[in-house]
């Protein structure tokens, strides 16, 4: 018996041998003694199985690292956590340079394709910013790969020829490959799907070994699948659209009411809003591509086709939460800048356009055409957006901030001139980002050490951030941390306070006299700096214990003996034991809205200085990346029945490991991403949060005009927009968290913005000049 | 035969294999069901503990030297016993909120058995026990659902307390618990928490990074439960919602011969109730079928299931319908579009059974301002949903008044009447 499985096994073999591509060059880059992938030859800055550099091997380098699979404790927070990332054979090691090199491939002359593998810069500088150029002939390609870890597959057409295919590798800061395969270009689709993909899954995901610990738990809907047309049966796709707050996952079938259903929008002036529709396809298309025209009235006015951002939802593996592994599903989530792309049959496609309204746009209705071709077929797709004459007002007194990681941390040991750019326009395009969604706050830390009886603080690196800040109109008050560990590691012998005070213990009163003396020190240099007003933020998410409490009540204690400072606690004011902090603490911040509006209202309105904030992570894709219509309504009608001043939800962008890779890292990467050219790339959870601030615009526009209405007289108008608005709040079925539960549909959220829109209209009009 | 041999090698080897790679924990027989008074006098305490150790939750190696927390499992053919000391040195510290049961006792200094009967290690039942001796107990069906609260175990604990540290002994009675199949093999977890410190700790070897961490929950062995000759395979007492309610319960039969079962349903606080006797051939499955009323008057009334064998209890389900909406709740769209081209959609939920929606409708008016009716139609309930089409024939803007009235030939459900706002379609000019 087994003698004949053998047999049998072998004949599988041979014919799988027979199936596999005839010729497949492959190289992997390293070291002399670096780990080497299965069937490839290596490639060392000497060279390798025939393939030379035209280079001194001087001007290369190699490096390695070591190929871990077990877990170890982070002692801060107590938990185990997996290697960093997951090497393998074929990424945990490359060549790099920083001038141009060429590499010849001993290869038969003809057409190839050549897929390059480069990424994971172990050993590299830590804010090294990659920058990757392939060039064979004519055609090139590049990559962009910032810090050292993160993975890119570059590919591109080349010829070789008696002498064999040569590939130029050159930088504005410093290249490197990991691997690279040529496939001649008749052999290609089969390559692709044996050889290259099952590799670039193993270093953009997890190496299957790892991946397959892991349990795939795909969303399950009962859609019914629609009696297709004749029509969508011979195009080969059905076209559909859906509320933008409503995900499209990617193998749910349309719904009868979607398909071909109208892609409208209402927009006021200077206001941001998504169209969005998708294809569902019935067969593999090689190419799908998209052209969006203009959008014109009926005077012929137009808004331009470049006032329409034009992205794809991108599904990614996601884990249910943060924090968890070993499960895992796909989720629609990243709004991906739009190039053309093959589509597979049962896999939707949702195209997300965004368009902008300037201030002063002709009121009225525009159209225009989204023209999408998928091979040899075209669809046109009637868009209309209609413009209301409305100038939106926000209230200033809110906060509509982040946490967030400062790029510009990086500018002072980026090791390159290519890469300290790169920081900066990152951090630049950040704070746009951030103002054109509704944004005016993130949270900027300061730390620093004592030398000789004084404090060194990063004073400058701060004023940069607030420069920035201020240079995008960010005027509230800053979340403000503070080297408090440093400090506790002076007076308590070295040892560390644990994550969320895991392992505090009460220091001497020294510590609580120099911590007040600190705190007065960096006072007094905001002051001198014209700052705006610090909110001090010793510890994140104080744990619950006695000693956690008592500490964090006696560290709050210390900075209020600064006068006239303000101190900030993410902690949950409804939770008693936290009783004790409260004569210290200004400004509470907390996941859910935790207490009722009454309450809150009424002792902000007994103890001035006193706020109650919000870090509604529940709708920021810390676990879910998908309850869009829960963060529109956090963002906007929640907030405004809440009595909060503030949303600043963890965080703007969540990265842990490679930031394209959400299963690798302590924890999963969330919210926006950051394309190559340093640019961010939103997430639908990051325009929801947008769009509730744009309800909120509209509910204060009405709000002030009702009261300006009532002081003019026009009673009876004033009076049919506030019964409308109680109506509104009425319908608000109050939550501590809006999520996905009790919430809104998509034609409700419009009907009340528009239902504000008609009284702004209305009530306007009778001031108009 | 020799293939059949290598087959039985292989699933040993394989099965033997998983054992050893699994925490594995022998359950101690009960000779008698120890008293449940929080002091571990009994004989069967006196074994070696099961666990012997606990480690910090989500830390390896860290167990090594005097573990805080011991704990051991017993059975008899009736229930799971649990004990547990708990060395407490800061015992004026403990934290025990937690009032009656069901408060979240999970937040206090606690032990928090969990026991998933099916051995599938895709959901659980979880037994929170606080040093005040309160239990807070829940149903986990499935990975990644929220624990149904509803479930009620039915355990009786009790704690005592000394200098250095607290007792616990608690009793989980089999006819709670939803085994399916008695032969499953269970899968446990025993956790503690201390609320005062922060702390929690596992009895589990593996590296459980959470007490639901079910791979790593350590397989029970040595369990018999002889009695559940005939299991609840699955359930539903309907749909939740007024009308006339549909209730199925799947019941197996896992033994060698005819059983007698008996089943009687009815509410909780009643003394009529109905029984069912069936008689189940052996390996046969029975699906019991039960019509029954809900009204509105019945919100925060419990139904009570009994499955009897040989009138001996085996398993007893409850469920309180404290969450009963109304018939017409959803009251979250005030506002309409409409257009003079189309009609305009009212989407209503309606709350009702969809067996006494079948001969429903939904009769509707509208009213003006001033109270003039302007419209009225009628919607046959064919689903969740009435869809109510209003052709727009009265041209103003507003406010007005919409007249519900759920009835079927017999009867009016409900009469109800709620504001709406409509408002030009923002796609007319």
């Amino acid at each position: 018996m087994l003698r004949s499985l053998t047999a049998r096994a072998a004949v599988l073999l041979a014919a799988l041998a027979v199936a596999a591509p005839a010729a497949v060059y492959r190289f992997d880059c390293g070291t002399d003694d670096s780990p080497l992938e299965a069937e490839f030859v290596r490639l060392t800055p000497a060279g390798g199985g025939g393939a030379v550099w035209a280079t001194a091997a001087d001007n290369l380098e190699a490096r390695t690292a070591a190929i871990v699979r077990g877990w170890e404790e982070n002692s801060r927070n107590g938990k185990q956590q997996p290697p960093i990332p997951y090497y393998t054979e074929l990424n945990c090691d490359y060549i790099s340079g920083t001038g141009p090199a060429t590499l010849r491939l001993p290869v038969p002359a003809g057409p190839y394709r050549v897929w390059i593998l480069s990424g994971h810069g172990s050993g590299g500088h830590r804010h090294q910013v990659w920058d990757v150029a392939v060039a064979a002939g004519t055609a090139e390609a590049r990559s962009v790969i910032p810090g050292p870890v993160g993975m890119r597959q570059l590919q591109l057409e080349a010829s070789a020829d008696s002498q064999g295919l040569a590939l130029t590798f050159s930088s504005r800061s410093r290249w490197l490959v990991n691997a690279v395969v040529a496939v001649p270009l008749a052999e290609w689709a089969q390559a692709e799907a044996e050889v290259i993909a099952p590799l670039w899954a193993d270093s953009s995901t997890l190496p299957r070994a790892e991946l397959s610990k892991w349990k795939r738990q795909e969303k399950v809907f009962d859609d019914p699948e629609p009696v297709w047309s004749e029509a969508q049966k011979e195009n080969g796709f059905a076209l559909f659209s859906r509320p933008w707050t409503e995900p499209v996952w990617p193998q749910q079938y349309p719904r009868l009411n979607e398909i071909n259903a109208p892609v409208r929008a209402f927009a006021s002036w200077d206001e941001y809003e998504p169209l969005t529709f998708s294809i569902h396809p019935l067969r593999d298309f090689k190419e799908v591509d998209v052209q969006v025209s203009p959008l014109r009235n009926a005077a012929g006015q137009q808004i331009p086709a470049t006032a329409i951002d034009v992205r794809h939802v991108r599904y990614m593996l996601v884990r249910p939460n943060y924090s968890l592994f070993n499960v895992y599903y796909t989720a629609p989530d990243v709004l991906m800048p739009w190039a053309p792309r093959p589509l597979r049959q049962g896999e939707n496609l949702r195209f997300w356009l965004t368009v902008y309204v300037q201030p002063q746009t002709p009121e009225g209705f525009y159209t225009g055409t989204a023209v999408v071709s998928l091979d040899d077929r075209r669809v046109e797709v009637p868009l209309m957006l209609r413009v209301l004459p409305i100038t939106l007002q926000k209230d200033q007194s809110l906060v509509f901030g982040q946490y967030y990681h400062h790029p510009l941390a990086a500018l002072g040991t980026a090791p390159d001139d290519f890469s300290r750019q790169w920081w900066y326009d990152k951090a630049v395009a950040e704070h746009q980002h951030l103002r054109d969604s509704g944004m005016n706050n993130i949270t900027i830390s300061l730390w620093g050490v004592k030398r000789n009886g004084r404090w060194l603080m990063n004073y400058d690196h701060f004023q940069r951030c607030i420069d920035l800040t201020r240079q995008f109109g960010f005027q509230t008050p800053v979340v403000c941390g503070l080297p408090l560990s440093e400090l506790y590691r002076r007076h308590m012998n070295n040892a560390d306070m644990g994550s969320h005070l895991r392992l505090v213990q009460i220091p001497p009163p020294e510590f609580f006299v120099e911590l007040t003396e600190m705190v007065g020190s960096i006072e007094s240099e905001a002051r001198r700096r014209q700052w705006p007003e610090l909110l001090y933020y010793p510890v994140d998410e104080p744990s619950t214990t006695a000693v956690s409490v008592e500490f964090m009540t006696r560290v709050m204690q210390a900075i209020k003996q600064v006068p006239g400072v303000r101190t900030y606690v993410t902690a949950d004011p409804s939770y008693k034991p936290f009783d004790p902090l409260r004569p210290y603490v200004d400004v509470w911040s907390c996941q859910p809205f935790s207490l009722s509006r009454e309450q809150v209202q009424k002792e902000m309105a007994e103890r001035p200085g006193l706020e109650y904030w919000c870090y509604p992570n529940h709708i920021s894709g810390e676990n879910d990346h998908t309850p869009t219509v829960g963060a529109r309504m956090t963002f906007g009608f929640g907030l405004w029945r809440s009595g909060f001043k503030a949303l600043i939800p963890w965080i703007y962008q969540s990265l842990s490991a490679d930031p394209w890779n959400y299963l690798d890292g302590t924890s999963s990467d969330f919210v926006c991403r950051t394309d190559d050219d340093g640019k961010p790339i939103p997430v639908a959870l990051w325009e929801a949060q947008r769009e509730g601030i744009d309800d909120g615009r509209y509910i204060f526009t009405l709000e002030n005009w009702i009261r300006r209405a009532e002081e003019a007289g026009f009673k009876e108008a004033a009076s049919a927009a506030r019964r409308d608005l109680q109506a509104i709040e009425d319908s608000i079925l109050v939550q501590p968290k809006y999520k996905d539960q009790n919430l809104w549909n998509a034609e409700t959220f419009d009907v009340y913005r528009w239902l504000l829109a008609t009284h702004i209209l209305k009530i306007q009009s009778l001031f108009q000049l | 035969m020799l293939k059949s041999r290598i087959v039985f090698l292989a699933v040993t080897l394989l099965t033997s294999w998983s054992l050893l790679a699994q925490q594995t924990v022998a359950v101690l027989a009960a000779p008698a069901a120890p008293v449940i008074d929080g002091v571990l006098q009994e004989d069967v305490w006196q074994h070696p503990p099961q666990f012997p150790r606990f480690r910090p939750l989500g830390q390896k190696g860290a167990a090594d030297g005097e573990s805080l927390t011991r704990a051991w499992l017993a059975a008899d053919q009736d229930a799971l016993y649990v004990a547990a000391w708990c060395y407490e040195p800061n015992m004026v510290m403990l934290v025990t909120g937690g009032k009656k049961q069901d408060d979240p006792v999970w937040q206090d200094d606690c032990m928090e058995i969990f026991l998933d009967v099916a051995g599938q290690r895709e959901g659980f039942v979880q037994i929170v026990i606080s040093a005040a001796g309160v239990i807070m107990d829940a149903q986990t069906s499935a990975r990644n659902r929220p624990p149904d609260l509803h479930w009620d175990a039915q355990a009786r604990s009790a704690v005592t307390r000394h200098d250095d540290g607290w007792t616990l002994e608690a009793r989980i009675p089999f006819d709670r618990l939803p085994i399916q199949d008695p032969q499953a093999r269970w899968n446990v977890h025993i956790a503690r928490h201390r609320a005062h410190t922060g702390e929690n700790f596992t009895s589990l070897e593996g590296p459980a990074t959470s007490n639901s961490d079910l791979e790593h929950f350590a397989v029970l062995t040595g369990l018999a439960v002889p009695k559940m000759m005939v299991t609840v395979l699955d359930y539903t007492f309907g749909e939740g919602m007024v009308g006339r309610n549909r209730a199925l319960f799947r019941l197996k039969n896992w033994s060698e011969r005819t059983e007698k079962v008996g089943v009687s349903w009815g509410w909780d606080d009643a003394k009529n109730r109905e029984e069912r006797l069936l008689n189940m051939a052996p390996g046969s499955t029975e699906t019991v079928e039960v019509f029954w009323e809900l009204t509105a008057a019945d919100r925060n009334r419990t139904q009570r299931v009994d499955l009897l064998l040989n009138k001996q209890l085996l398993r007893r389900i409850k469920h309180t319908f404290d969450q009963l909406p109304d018939i017409f709740a959803d009251r979250r769209q005030i506002a309409y579009p409409f257009s003079q081209n189309a009609p305009v959609l009212f989407d209503i939920p309606v709350n009702i059974t969809a067996l006494s929606r079948e001969n429903a409708s939904v009769f509707w008016t509208l009213h003006d301002a001033a109270g003039r009716q302007v419209s009225s139609g009628q919607s046959r309930l064919a689903g969740p949903v009435a869809r109510l089409r209003l052709y727009w024939t009265f041209p103003a803007e507003g406010v007005y008044s919409l007249n519900l009235k759920l009835a079927d030939p017999e009867r009016v459900w409900q009469e109800f009447s709620r504001p709406v706002h409509f408002v030009r379609s923002v796609w007319e000019p």
